[in-house]
C-alpha cells in the first residue's frame, strides 16, 4: 500500500494577541495510505484544524511539506487540490442558489463541464437522495438536507482523497448511521481515501482503519484502533458520577492503595460549558449549555471485580455515587490516557 | 409591564452604543457629510453676510464700444464695465480687499473677442463679457430703437461661476440703462419744453452748443438711488436670515435617523433568525410589550442621535462662521418637541417596514431605499424646492415635515403645530399598522 | 480564465436573484439624477408657460403707482395670476369669496395654495413720486436659494418702476439747475416731471436691460446645449455615486462568504487565489459598469451629450469602476464583520461623492474645498467627464484623471491582494 498523503515536519507559527509567537503545529509527520479511512483526533487547540487546513491548501505552512498524490500542496497546489474533496463542518453553500446550481458551480471549479458536469451532478443528487428537490433553494432545506448537499459538493469530481470534517455534527442518529455507511461505501466501492475528524469516539472506532492522535502540535500516537488500545494496556475504565459533591484527594489515594489492580484514579469536578465546549464567559451570549457531572475515573485491570470494593470505600467516605459505568478499553480510554483530557466538546 | 418594556429597550440601547459600527452610521457619517456641505457652502454662512462665497472667478472684459458724442465729449458706456470690474494697476491692497466685485471676480481687459471666447471654450475663464461697438450709441434710445445687448459668453463647464458673471453683467447693464434712460427722458422733456417755450428754447440751444449746459446726471447712474427695494421675508413676515446649515444639517440629521430607525426595527428580524425573539415570546411577555420595547429602544436611539447632531452641527456652524452661534432658534421647548415627534415618526416607519419585509437583508435594502428616497425628496442632499411638481410628493416624507419645523424654529417662528401633528399622527399610525401585521405574521 | 468568469457569473446570479436590486440600480438613481439635475439648473432656462402661478397681493396703497407696478409684474411673467386682483368668475384664486387679509394670506402661503405674497406699503405711490425709498414686501415659502420666476418678475417690475422714479427725480433736479428755465408754478413743474416720467416709462417698457447669454456648449446649428444643462452635471455625478453604492457592498459579501465558509471551500478547490479574487472582483466591476450604463443611457434620454470621444468616455468609466473595485478589495482586508462593512460603505459613498463634486459642480465651492475634494477619486473622474461633456475634450485632455485613477487602482490592488485572508 502506498501513501496518498505524505506530511513531513509540517509546522505553523501564529502570533498571540500579545505578539508572542507560538507553534500551533510543530513538526507533524504523517502518511495516509490509499484506500484507508484515517481519523485524526485531538482536543481543542491541539493543532488538528491547523494541520488539516495546511493539507487542504487553506493555510501556508511555516515549514515542512505536504503532498497529495505526490503533488506538493505548496508548490503545485492546483494539481494537489484536484485530487482532494473537502466536506467542511460548516454548510459552505450559497443559500439563495438551488441545490443543483450549487453543485454545478462548484463542479465547474473542478473543471467539470458540459455533459460530464450534468452527469456527475445527476449522480451526486441521486447519491445524496435529493433529485426531487434539486431545483429548490438551499435556504429552504432542513438541516439534514443541507448537510447532504454539503457532502455532495465534496464528491462531485470523484476525489481520490476525501476530507470530512465532523460530518455528523447536529445530525439525528438515523441520518448519522446513513452518513457513516456512506463513508464506508466510498472506501469500498470507489476506493476513496478518507481523512475523517470527529469528536465521537464511538464512530471513529467503528469506521477507522487507522487513527492518529495529535496534541500540542505533534502526533503523539498513530496506528490501528487495536494497536492503540493494546498500547495503553488492557485496563477497564470505571466512571463514577458524583454530581456536585466534593471528592477529597485522600479518597482517590485510598482507591489506589486498597483495591487490587487499580492503576490510577482521577477526579473531574462539575463544569458548565458553552456550546463550543469552552467554559462560558457570559451565559447571556450562549444559546446552549452542557452541564458535565463531577466524575471519578478509575483505571483497573479487572474492573468488574474491583467495583464492590471501590463502592464500599466511597460509601465509607460518605460519598453518594449517582451512577457507575464500566467500560472495556476503547479509543476514548486511549485518548484520555494519552492526552489527559476527555474528548468532549 | 413598563419594567419589561424598559428592559427590552435598554438592551437595544446597550447593544447599539457599545458597537462602533453603529456609531459610525449614527454619528460620524452624518457629521462628516454636514461638515462637507457646510464647508462647500461656507461663503453663505458667515454672520455678517459680507463675505463673498465665491472668489476670483476668472473673467475677460472685451469693450468694443465705440462710444458716442454728446455735448462735445465722447461718452463710452462700455468703459463702465471695465472700470467696475478690472482693478487699476496701482490699486492698494486695502482698496482691493474692500471692493466686493474685485473680490468676486478676477477680471482682465482685452480687445480680442475671439481669443476671449476661445479661453471660455477651454474653461480657462468662466465667462467673457463682450460689449458691442454700438452699445453707447444704442443707449441714446433714439425713436423706436432698442439697445444692442451686451453679450456674456459663459463656460458650460463652470455653470455657477458663469451664472454669477451673467447676473453681474445684468446688474451693471441695469445701472447704465437707468442712467441713460434718465438722460434720454430728461433731454426729451427739455426739448419738448423748448418747443413750447421759444424763449427758453433759444437760450437752451445756445447754451448747449457753447457747452454751457453741463447737467449732473451722475445720481441716476448710482444704483443706491433706486427708491424701490424688494424686502424678502419669511412666510410670517420676518426678514429672511436663512442658514443653509440648518436646512441641510436638519435634513442630514433626520435622514440618518431614518437609517437608525429602519435598521433598529430590522434587528427584530435578526432576533427572529437567531431565535432570541422566539425565546422572548416563550417567556410570559405579551407580544405588544416586546414590540413596544423595541420601539422605545429605537425611539431613544433616534432622539439621542438627532440631539447630538443638532449640538454637533452648532459647533460646525460656529467654527465655519467664526463665532459661537446657536443656529436652531430660541425656542428650546419646541426644538425638543420637534426632535421627539420626528423620532417617533421614524420609529413608527421602522416598525411598519419591519413588519412588511421577509428577511433582515431585504429589510436593509428596502429600508435604505426608503431612507434615501425620503432624504432626497426631503432635501437632505439637494434643494428640491425649485421643482414645484415635487412639492406634493415631498409632503409625504418625514424628512420634509421635520426639516420644515427645524427651519421654521431656526427663524424663530413657532407655527409648527401642523408639522408636529403630522409627524405624531404618522408615527402612531405606522406603528399600529406595523404591530398588527407583525403580530399576525408571528402567529403563523 | 473560464473559472474566473464562472465565479463572476455565479456572484452576479446571486446579486440579481434579489429583485430589490433593481430599485437600487435603476429606480432610485434615475429619480435622483432627475431631481439633482433640476437642482443644478436643468429646466430653469425658461419660466413655465403652461402652469399658473398664484401670487397673493396685499395692496395697502391702492394708488396708480401700485397698479402700474402690478401691470409690470404681469408683463414680466404672463403665468402669474395676482390674487385677488385677477380673480375670475370661476375663482381661479381659490378664494371662495373670502376677502384676502394678512392672516388668510399667511395660511395660504403655508399651505402653498399661493406661492408668494406681495405687500405694498401704504404711501407707496407718494413716496416714489417724492423720490423717497420704499420697500415692497415679498414673502415666499421658497427658501432664499431657490431660483424663483415670481421673484424675478417682481424684481424686474421694481427695477422698472424704480428706474422711472430715478429719471423723474434726477431729471427734475437737472431742470432745476438750469437758471434760465423758470417754471410758472408748481403745477408747471409737476407737469415737466410727468413728461420725464412718461418718457422714461415708455423706454423702460421696451425691456431695455438685456444681456445676451450664450453657454459655451451651445450648438448654433441644432440650437441645443451640447451638454444638456444641469443634467450633464447630475447624470455623471449620480452615476458615479451609485457605482460606489453598487461596488462597496462587495466587502460585506466577501465577509459573509468567509463566514458561511464558501470562500474557504473555494480555496480548497483546484482554483488559484488570484482566480477567486479575480472572479469576485470581476462580478462587482461588471455590476459597476452596468450601473454606469443604465444611468448614462437615461442621460441620453434627458438630452445629455457625452462629447466626441467615446473611447475616452469608456476608459474613464472603466478606470473609475476599477478603482472603486480595488478600493473595496483593500477595504475588505481591514473590515471585521458585515455590519462594519455596511457602515464603512455608507460612510465612504456619502462623503466621497459630495467631496468629489458628484452632488454639485466643484466650481461653486471655495478653492480649498476643491483641493481637499481631489482626495476623492470621484473628483478626478468628474474632472474627466466635465472635460469630455463641456469642453469637447478627448483622450489627451482626460489623461491626467485617467492616470491618477489608475495609480490609485494599482495602490489599492496591491494592498488588497497582499493582505487578503481566506479564513
Amino acid at each position: 500500500m502506498d501513501a496518498i498523503v505524505e506530511v513531513r515536519d509540517l509546522a505553523k507559527q501564529f502570533k498571540r494577541q500579545n505578539g508572542e509567537a507560538f507553534f500551533a503545529v510543530d513538526g507533524v509527520d504523517l502518511d495516509i495510505m490509499r484506500g484507508e479511512i484515517f481519523s485524526l483526533l485531538g482536543p481543542n487547540g491541539a493543532g488538528k484544524t491547523t494541520t488539516i487546513a495546511m493539507i487542504s491548501g487553506l493555510l501556508n505552512p511555516t515549514r515542512g511539506s505536504a503532498t497529495i498524490g505526490g503533488h506538493s500542496i505548496i508548490d503545485d497546489p492546483i494539481a494537489a487540490k484536484k485530487l482532494l474533496g473537502v466536506i467542511p463542518q460548516e454548510i459552505a453553500l450559497y443559500p439563495t442558489l438551488t441545490a443543483r446550481q450549487n453543485l454545478e458551480f462548484f463542479g465547474r471549479m473542478y473543471d467539470l463541464d458540459g455533459a460530464e458536469l450534468r452527469t456527475r451532478v445527476d449522480e451526486v443528487l441521486e447519491f445524496i437522495d435529493l433529485t426531487d428537490r434539486q431545483h429548490d433553494k438551499v435556504e429552504t432545506f432542513s438541516g439534514g438536507m443541507k448537510r447532504r448537499v454539503n457532502i455532495g459538493v465534496g464528491l462531485l469530481h470523484n476525489p481520490q482523497l476525501l476530507y470530512m470534517d465532523e460530518p455528523t455534527v447536529g445530525i439525528d442518529p438515523q441520518n448519522r448511521r446513513r452518513i457513516l455507511d456512506t463513508v464506508v461505501r466510498l472506501r469500498d466501492e470507489k476506493q476513496m481515501t478518507v481523512l475523517y475528524t470527529s469528536h465521537l469516539m464511538e464512530e471513529v472506532q467503528q469506521i477507522s482503519d487507522r487513527v492518529g492522535i495529535i496534541d500540542h502540535g505533534k502526533i503523539i500516537a498513530l496506528g490501528t484502533v487495536g494497536d492503540l488500545i493494546h498500547k495503553i494496556g488492557e485496563e477497564d475504565r470505571l466512571v463514577f458520577k458524583v454530581g456536585d459533591q466534593a471528592v477529597p484527594e485522600a479518597l482517590l489515594e485510598r482507591f489506589k492503595a486498597e483495591v487490587e489492580g487499580v492503576s490510577s484514579a482521577t477526579y473531574e469536578k462539575l463544569e458548565i460549558k458553552g456550546e463550543n465546549g469552552d467554559a462560558p464567559v457570559d451565559i447571556r451570549s450562549t444559546s446552549s449549555l452542557q452541564i458535565a457531572d463531577g466524575t471519578i475515573t478509575v483505571m483497573a485491570q479487572r474492573g468488574r471485580k474491583a467495583l464492590p470494593d471501590l463502592l464500599q470505600i466511597a460509601n465509607q467516605a460518605g460519598l453518594d455515587v449517582l451512577s457507575v459505568e464500566v467500560r472495556e478499553p476503547d479509543l476514548e480510554a486511549v485518548f484520555l490516557s494519552m492526552t489527559g483530557r476527555a474528548l468532549r466538546d | 409591564m413598563l419594567r419589561k418594556i424598559w428592559a427590552i429597550a435598554y438592551k437595544e440601547l446597550y447593544l447599539t452604543y457599545t458597537d462602533r459600527n453603529q456609531i459610525l452610521i449614527i454619528l460620524v457619517t452624518p457629521l462628516a457629510l454636514a461638515t462637507i456641505i457646510g464647508a462647500a457652502f461656507s461663503g453663505f454662512l458667515s454672520p455678517g453676510g459680507n463675505d463673498v462665497p465665491i472668489r476670483n472667478i476668472p473673467v475677460a472684459v472685451v469693450n468694443l464700444d465705440a462710444g458716442t458724442e454728446a455735448n462735445g465729449t465722447t461718452i463710452n458706456n462700455g468703459q463702465t464695465f471695465v472700470d467696475l470690474l478690472v482693478p487699476p494697476d496701482d490699486i492698494s491692497d486695502e482698496d482691493l480687499a474692500a471692493n466686493t466685485l474685485y473680490q468676486l471676480t478676477n477680471a482682465i481687459e482685452t480687445d480680442d473677442a475671439e481669443a476671449a471666447r476661445a479661453a471660455v471654450d477651454r474653461d480657462e475663464i468662466a465667462a467673457a463679457i463682450i460689449i458691442p461697438a454700438d452699445f453707447s450709441a444704442s443707449l441714446a434710445f433714439a425713436d423706436g430703437t432698442t439697445i444692442t445687448p451686451v453679450e456674456v459668453y459663459g463656460s458650460a463647464a463652470s455653470p455657477t461661476a458663469a451664472t454669477i458673471i451673467r447676473s453681474i453683467a445684468e446688474t451693471i447693464t441695469a445701472q447704465i440703462v437707468t442712467g441713460n434712460i434718465t438722460v434720454a427722458a430728461t433731454i426729451e422733456a427739455l426739448t419738448a419744453r423748448a418747443q413750447d417755450d421759444p424763449a427758453f428754447g433759444i437760450t437752451f440751444a445756445a447754451a448747449s452748443s457753447l457747452g454751457g449746459f453741463q447737467p449732473d446726471f451722475a445720481p441716476a447712474f448710482n444704483p443706491d438711488n433706486n427708491p424701490v427695494r424688494i424686502e424678502q421675508q419669511t412666510v410670517s413676515g420676518e426678514a429672511v436670515a436663512f442658514n443653509p446649515l440648518v436646512a441641510f444639517g436638519a435634513a442630514q440629521a433626520v435622514f440618518f435617523m431614518m437609517f437608525t430607525a429602519l435598521t433598529g426595527a430590522n434587528n427584530l428580524l435578526e432576533e427572529q433568525r437567531t431565535g432570541t425573539l422566539q425565546r422572548l415570546i416563550a417567556s410570559p411577555t405579551p407580544r405588544i410589550v416586546i414590540l413596544l420595547g423595541k420601539l422605545v429602544g429605537t425611539f431613544f436611539k433616534c432622539v439621542v442621535q438627532v440631539t447630538l447632531l443638532v449640538l454637533a452641527l452648532t459647533l460646525v456652524g460656529s467654527l465655519i462662521g467664526g463665532e459661537l452661534q446657536f443656529i436652531w432658534g430660541n425656542n428650546l421647548l419646541l426644538i425638543a418637541l420637534t426632535i421627539i415627534a420626528v423620532a417617533l415618526a421614524a420609529s413608527g416607519l421602522g416598525a411598519l417596514v419591519t413588519s412588511l419585509v421577509r428577511s433582515p437583508e431585504q429589510g436593509n435594502v428596502i429600508g435604505g431605499v426608503i431612507a434615501l428616497a425620503m432624504g432626497a425628496l426631503g432635501g437632505a442632499f439637494f434643494n428640491v424646492q425649485a421643482i414645484p411638481e415635487l412639492q406634493t410628493l415631498q409632503q409625504l416624507t418625514i424628512v420634509y415635515w421635520g426639516v420644515d419645523a427645524f427651519t421654521a424654529l431656526s427663524m424663530n417662528q413657532t407655527d409648527i403645530g401642523l408639522n408636529l401633528a403630522v409627524l405624531l399622527g404618522l408615527g402612531a399610525a405606522m406603528f399600529a399598522a406595523g404591530v398588527v401585521i407583525f403580530t399576525r405574521r408571528l402567529n403563523i | 480564465m473560464r473559472t474566473v468568469f464562472e465565479i463572476a457569473r455565479t456572484d452576479l446570479r446571486i446579486i440579481f436573484q434579489d429583485r430589490s436590486i433593481w430599485l437600487n440600480i435603476v429606480v432610485i438613481p434615475v429619480i435622483l439624477s432627475f431631481v439633482v439635475g433640476f437642482a443644478n439648473g436643468a429646466g430653469a432656462t425658461a419660466p413655465p408657460t403652461t402652469s399658473t402661478l398664484l401670487v397673493d397681493v396685499l395692496d395697502n396703497d391702492s394708488s396708480d403707482r401700485s397698479a402700474q407696478f402690478f401691470d409690470e409684474v404681469r408683463a414680466a411673467n404672463a403665468t402669474i395670476v395676482l390674487c385677488p386682483l385677477d380673480n375670475t368668475d370661476d375663482d381661479i384664486c381659490q378664494l371662495a369669496g373670502a376677502a384676502l387679509d394678512e392672516t388668510l394670506a399667511e395660511s395660504r402661503l403655508s399651505s402653498q395654495e399661493a406661492l408668494a405674497l406681495i405687500e405694498i406699503p401704504a404711501g407707496f405711490g407718494a413716496q416714489i413720486d417724492a423720490g423717497e425709498p420704499v420697500a415692497i414686501g415679498y414673502r415666499s415659502s421658497e427658501d432664499a436659494f431657490a431660483p424663483s420666476f415670481i421673484l424675478q418678475a417682481v424684481q424686474s417690475a421694481a427695477q422698472q418702476i424704480g428706474g422711472t422714479a430715478i429719471a423723474a427725480t434726477v431729471g427734475t433736479q437737472v431742470a432745476d439747475d438750469i437758471e434760465y428755465l423758470l417754471f410758472v408754478d408748481d403745477a408747471d413743474r409737476a407737469a415737466f416731471t410727468e413728461t420725464i416720467r412718461s418718457e422714461a416709462a415708455s423706454i423702460w417698457a421696451t425691456d431695455p436691460v438685456n444681456v445676451e447669454y450664450t453657454a459655451s456648449d451651445f450648438d448654433s446649428e441644432t440650437l441645443v446645449n451640447r451638454g444638456g444643462g444641469g443634467f450633464s452635471q447630475s447624470i455623471p455625478g449620480m452615476a458615479t455615486m451609485y457605482v460606489m453604492f453598487a461596488i462597496f457592498p462587495a466587502a460585506a459579501a466577501l465577509i459573509r462568504e468567509r463566514q458561511q465558509w464558501t470562500l474557504q471551500r473555494l480555496a480548497t478547490m483546484p482554483v488559484s487565489r488570484a482566480q477567486i479574487l479575480g472572479g469576485k472582483m470581476l462580478a462587482r466591476f461588471a455590476l459597476g459598469i452596468v450601473q454606469y450604463a443604465i444611468i448614462f443611457a437615461f442621460g441620453v434620454f434627458l438630452g445629455v451629450r457625452y462629447g466626441n470621444d467615446p473611447i475616452a468616455l469608456a476608459l474613464l468609466m472603466a478606470t473609475f469602476t476599477l478603482c472603486i473595485t480595488a478600493l473595496t478589495l483593500a477595504l475588505t482586508t481591514v473590515l471585521r464583520n458585515e455590519a462594519q462593512a455596511a457602515g464603512v460603505a455608507l460612510f465612504l459613498s456619502l462623503t466621497l461623492a459630495p467631496l468629489g463634486g458628484a452632488w454639485w459642480p466643484l466650481d461653486i465651492v471655495p478653492d480649498w474645498m476643491r483641493t481637499v475634494g481631489h482626495l476623492s477619486p470621484v473628483a478626478w473622474v468628474m474632472d474627466g467627464y466635465r472635460s469630455l461633456i463641456f469642453l469637447d475634450g478627448n483622450l489627451g485632455t482626460v489623461i491626467v484623471p485617467l492616470l491618477v485613477l489608475l495609480g490609485l487602482t494599482v495602490v489599492f490592488f496591491v494592498i488588497g491582494v497582499r493582505r487578503f485572508q481566506y479564513s
